[in-house]
């Protein structure tokens, strides 16, 4: 017992060092981006989020280095890959986002997910184990390669990305379903009943988490803009089978939207054989504010050691909205037709149908980790008295961290307006009293995405040509 | 002759053996055991493009992955470049029949071989 | 005595080196171990399928004599992997202008001209005094196509349960009769592969 105990202080004491100097790092490098990101220099914020990954990265106009898979700063991949997009590097921007995609351990590559794994991980706490984008993140990630490659006229490549996107969202069912199994059998393994579906357990959760009540999660994991974008690329096909998933897809998001105009003018073209069959409409997909952050959620938690009840601290993430209301004032503007920008998703609400779903499994790891920790501060106790007990409880209190990783550079909510040509050249969006005008090409059906995370921010824009 | 007596033994029974082993059929060859060669049929399209036909079964008692393929050769008998003579891989079925059906690259083609290769 | 021991020792441990390197892989009877993904083989076995199939069906057959002059059109890459369609229609290309009944063109395809050269020459050539204008193609020689081949390979992911995958190709190609619009020739071959829920999928 001695010699477990005197190993357990040594690991903790060891993690607790770790944890405070990564934790420390890891907000801190948060605030940094966040700070160049609200400049505007998204070339600046690239360039930072390169050096994390240990990318030798001089300057935008120096020679830079080749991106290589980095398994432990896949989310500094996530975030060069939207930085150089929107700063207009798009080339740049793939070989990143490729990189995080590595991470999902589902392409092709010489290092695979092997550095992946979260074995081990929850013992101690849950940040150790190397990033794996969620369901979403992977899901927006394909959805942001389709969009850069449709751009680039690469057709075949955005749909080989948009089917990839489309895959991860069924998947992404099954992947809870063992995010939540794999943490039940970490808990069957510790002989412990202290998982999620445990009234009691759910209840003292709960009770630290009230503004769950008010979410308002998707029934199924979807990522709206992505099944658009989907919808709207097969849509432009003349191919009667692209035509038929076209209109699957745009009824699957009526069914989550509701109604909506663009969305609905859209499935009224598709359910007719062709979208926009004058070939003179304007889709604009406005992308506004930063999405979501979790946030460490500390309190306190009853554990019942066999002997006694010991109170050990429990961390779990939160979620918390970053929406700035300032960009609820939007609006395009066109010749003399104006309308609004209508909404057909936030990622808040993204983000809460896969919080929600994964939920579970995090309280369950957490839990199992509380009673371990419980069961050492009490025999601590035990063992060396008050003293012990005190030093107990502020080493597990020290090595007790949520994951709060995310990739932080999403947007907040998804706007989608389509429009006719009128003769008018140009596109303005109009967005918390900033005005952003956007040439058309010179004929044809014109998709525009706009990406603004601030007011009075840079906007990045994409046209494509369709 | 006595002492030559078991040898003749030997020498007629290997005769039989390599009597009842001869292929019927030579164009297939084929590599292992586990398989009997019922039928070859060679057809030709209207336009001259050969084909061919085995017919055969497994006579293994479980499952055998096998694959197949023929080897075609041009007039002057130089086999032809083609992914038509690619291997096909294939399950032979304890105790089914099976038909193979292998059509040539071109009316050039004259003669093939068909190699089945049991696993 | 000694240096022949080293010499050999020597040779030994360089092709012991050079073994354990690079393979290469002789295609033609490579057995190696099958990828979830679409390899090499999955195109020659696609390839094969078709090529067979035409050629059986007489859909490449002139009734008129001659060769059919044949324009690749698109083939859709509708799977969740970056491959080139190329891969498999070069092959199936190669196949049947060997086989005598089709001439491809290079002129028309469905993404433009496949080989720009085919107006190159005549934009840039005709009336440029540079040039011997006797020997710069005149209006009206290009051959329009009689047949067009398109089609799309299909992926469909299923999950078989938690521990196995089935992963489906479907290699579909149709053979246009360009005059009538009619499809004289159809072939879909399905690749089907069954593998652990850990395998990479693309």
């Amino acid at each position: 017992m001695r010699l477990i105990d005197v190993t357990y202080r040594l690991l903790a004491i060891f993690a607790n060092v770790m944890l405070a100097a990564c934790g420390g790092v890891q907000v801190k490098q948060n605030t940094e981006l966040d700070a160049v990101l609200q400049t505007g220099n998204y070339s600046q914020a690239a360039l930072m989020a390169e050096e994390r990954i240990g990318i030798d990265a001089p300057s935008v106009t120096e020679e830079r280095s080749p991106v290589e898979y980095n398994p432990k700063h896949v989310l500094s991949h996530l975030e060069a890959a939207e930085a150089w997009r929107m700063h207009g590097d798009r080339e740049r921007s793939l070989e990143h986002y490729d990189a995080a995609e590595m991470a999902l351990g589902d392409v092709e590559s010489s290092v695979g997910r092997r550095a992946a794994g979260k074995v081990g991980a929850a013992l101690v706490n849950e940040t150790l184990a190397a990033y794996v984008p969620s369901p979403a993140e992977a899901v927006m990630i394909n959805y942001y390669k389709a969009l850069t490659f449709w751009s680039e006229g690469q057709p075949d490549l955005a749909r080989v990305e948009l089917n990839r996107a489309d895959d991860r969202t069924r998947r992404a069912v099954e992947r809870y379903a063992k995010e939540i199994s794999e943490a039940q059998a970490e808990a069957a393994r510790k002989k412990s009943n202290q998982t999620y579906d445990n009234p009691e357990v759910a209840g003292q959760i709960n009770s630290q988490f009230p503004e769950m009540e008010q979410w308002q999660p998707y029934a199924e994991f979807v990522v709206p803009p992505a099944t658009y974008l989907q919808a709207l690329f097969l849509g432009m096909s003349d191919v009667p089978s692209d035509m038929e998933k076209s209109r699957e897809l745009y009824e699957r998001l009526g069914g989550i939207v509701g109604t909506h105009p663009a969305l609905d003018a859209d499935l009224a073209d598709v359910a007719e054989g062709g979208l926009c069959p004058s070939n003179d409409c304007i889709w604009i997909l406005v992308e506004r504010g930063l999405g979501p952050e979790l946030q460490e959620r500390r309190f306190s938690y009853p554990v019942y050691t066999g002997q006694s009840v010991v109170s050990v601290q429990m961390a779990l993430p939160a979620l918390a909205s970053r929406f700035d209301p300032m960009l609820a004032s939007c609006a395009i503007h066109h010749g003399t037709e104006s309308t609004d920008c209508v909404p057909i998703a936030t990622m808040d609400r993204v983000v809460q149908t896969e919080f929600t779903k994964r939920f579970p499994g995090i309280v369950t790891r957490s839990v199992v980790s509380a009673v371990v920790k419980g069961v050492a501060q009490d025999q601590a106790g035990r063992q060396g008295g008050m003293m012990g007990m005190l030093i107990a409880t502020a080493i597990t209190a020290g090595i007790t961290t949520a994951d709060v990783r995310m990739w932080r550079s999403l947007p907040g909510d998804f706007t989608m307006a389509r429009l006719k040509r009128n003769g008018d050249p140009n596109v303005s969006v109009q967005i918390a009293g900033q005005v952003i005008d956007i040439p058309l090409s010179a004929t044809g059906s014109n998709l525009i995405h706009v990406k603004l995370p601030i007011a009075y921010g840079k906007a990045s824009i994409t046209t494509i040509a369709l | 002759m006595r002492t030559l007596r078991p040898f003749l033994v030997l020498l007629f029974a290997m005769a039989l053996v390599g009597c009842a082993t001869k292929n019927p059929f030579p164009n297939v060859t084929v590599y292992g055991s586990s398989i009997k060669i019922y039928r070859v049929i060679d057809s030709q399209t209207a336009d001259g493009v050969p084909e061919v036909v085995v017919s055969g079964a497994s006579v293994a008692l479980n499952d055998r992955s096998a694959r197949y393929r023929a080897v075609w050769f041009d007039q002057q008998s130089r086999p032809i470049e083609t992914v038509v003579s690619s291997w096909t891989e294939m399950t032979l079925q304890a105790e089914r029949p099976f038909n193979l059906r292998m059509v040539g690259p071109g009316a050039h083609a004259r003669r093939y071989q068909v190699e089945i290769e049991v696993l | 005595m000694y240096r022949i021991l080293l010499i050999f020792l020597s040779l030994a441990l360089s092709s012991a080196c050079l073994a354990r390197g690079v393979e290469k892989v002789d295609g033609r009877v490579d057995r190696g171990p099958t990828r979830v993904g679409i390899d090499y083989r999955d195109f020659e076995d696609a390839a094969s399928d078709a090529v067979q199939s035409l050629l059986s069906s007489g859909a490449v057959v002139n009734p008129d004599g001659g060769r059919y002059v044949l324009m690749i059109s698109r083939i859709v890459n509708d799977t969740m992997q970056r491959i080139d369609t190329d891969q498999l229609v070069k092959k199936i290309r190669i196949e049947l202008l060997n086989s005598g009944r089709v001439v491809v063109t290079t002129a028309v395809s469905g993404d433009g001209a496949e080989d720009r050269a085919n107006f190159q020459v005549r934009e840039d050539l005709r009336g440029n005094d540079e040039f011997d204008q006797s020997r710069v193609q005149r209006r009206g020689t290009l051959v329009a196509p009689d047949i067009s081949l398109s089609g799309k390979i299909l992926q469909r992911n299923l999950t078989i349960d938690r521990r196995k995958q089935q992963i489906e190709y479907y290699f579909q190609l149709t053979l246009t009769d360009l005059e009538t619009g009619l499809a004289v020739w159809e072939n879909e071959f399905p690749i089907i592969k069954r593998a652990s829920n850990r395998s990479v999928g693309w």
